[in-house]
């Protein structure tokens, strides 16, 4: 892993951009299929986007923190169809936390290529949390959505 | 030789060039063209005029996503060699199985509903109220997409981000070189 390669990443990553973006995603994901579905595409798409660049770029910690964001909204996305309800709002952390620490985490690696995200125990901590929601989300969505059966007629 | 390659972005389009147009080179295979397109629809358009001889294919694409673009390119053309391109690993597919199926629905009722979708977005008809995206059934319906795209025709998948060595074994086993 290099500086420059960290910079292009840091060109990449609106941060702003991608909390409206998400707050559109809080705003819609209980509204019909129809309008949360542009929204819901577009997040996934900017998240794996910028997965990507961090992929080729090969800044693993990166890649794993986006790999869980995008996974949250990869089963938000699925549900789509399935959610009529938010149980639990702590749901979105995992995107307005994950990007708060992609920002802090991409400056320290455009500052030190080799920096180690369990250097900083606070970033390590929030980090995890972010991983254990996603994973939380991955396995359970009920715990925070309120689902219902899939309709068959959507088909 | 015309090969169609099918991604959003373009520094992974032009990854994925570099490294065929190296493993052609190597191969000493000079007579080649690569027509780049920027997502389904585009693919679709352009190949009605110059059809391909192999088709490198993303599947999570805006305006038409690889799935859908991989059942209407196959009712037409079945024979061209279509390999399909993403970022699901086995790793992350796997972690998708062990997502909580909600739909309630068994394997065959899940697979008589996707082949609803592929009829219609095959027709090329969207329908209000309904999904009009092969790739957005498949999510619905929490299947596999990439057993999908080898049901539907793909002949084979590689990982992103691309790699010379996979991008090699998957033109061996397509090209038979």
């Amino acid at each position: 892993m290099k500086g420059t390669e960290v910079a292009d990443f840091l060109a990449k990553f609106d941060k702003n951009a991608l909390e409206n973006l998400f707050l559109q995603v809080e705003t819609a994901v209980t509204k019909n299929a129809a309008e949360k579905e542009g929204i819901l595409q577009e997040a996934f798409r900017e998240i794996h986007s910028l997965k990507g660049t961090a992929s080729f770029a090969h800044i693993e910690s990166l890649t794993d923190l986006l790999h869980s964001m995008e996974d949250a909204l990869g089963v938000i996305s699925r549900s789509s169809h399935q959610i009529r309800a938010v149980k639990d709002t702590k749901v979105f952390d995992i995107f307005f936390s994950g990007l708060d620490v992609v920002e802090e985490l991409s400056t320290k690696l455009s500052d030190r290529p080799y920096f180690d995200v369990r250097e900083s125990p606070d970033m390590l901590r929030r980090y995890m949390r972010i991983v254990a929601n996603s994973k939380t989300l991955l396995g359970d969505p009920g715990r925070y959505f309120e689902m219902t059966k899939l309709n068959t007629d959507l088909f | 030789m015309l090969i169609y390659v099918i991604d959003d972005q373009s520094s992974h389009r032009a990854i994925l060039k570099g490294a065929i147009q190296a493993v052609f080179r190597e191969k000493g295979i000079e007579d080649f063209e690569i027509v780049e397109c920027i997502h389904g629809a585009d693919m679709l358009r352009k190949s009605s005029s110059k059809k391909p001889d192999l088709i490198f294919l993303d599947i999570n694409m805006p305006e038409l996503d690889g799935l859908s673009t991989l059942v209407r390119y196959r009712a037409k053309d079945g024979s061209t060699p279509i390999i399909m391109a993403t970022l699901e690993t086995k790793e992350r597919v796997g972690r998708l199985t062990k997502e909580r199926d909600l739909t309630g629905l068994t394997e065959g009722k899940k697979m008589e509903l996707l082949s609803n979708v592929v009829e219609r977005v095959q027709r090329g008809v969207f329908q209000e109220g309904k999904i009009n995206s092969v790739l957005e059934a498949v999510s619905s319906l929490r299947l596999d997409p990439i057993e999908i795209a080898a049901k539907y025709g793909a002949n084979g998948c590689v990982n992103k981000p691309y790699k010379k060595e996979d991008i090699e074994a998957a033109l061996k086993k397509v090209l038979r070189f």
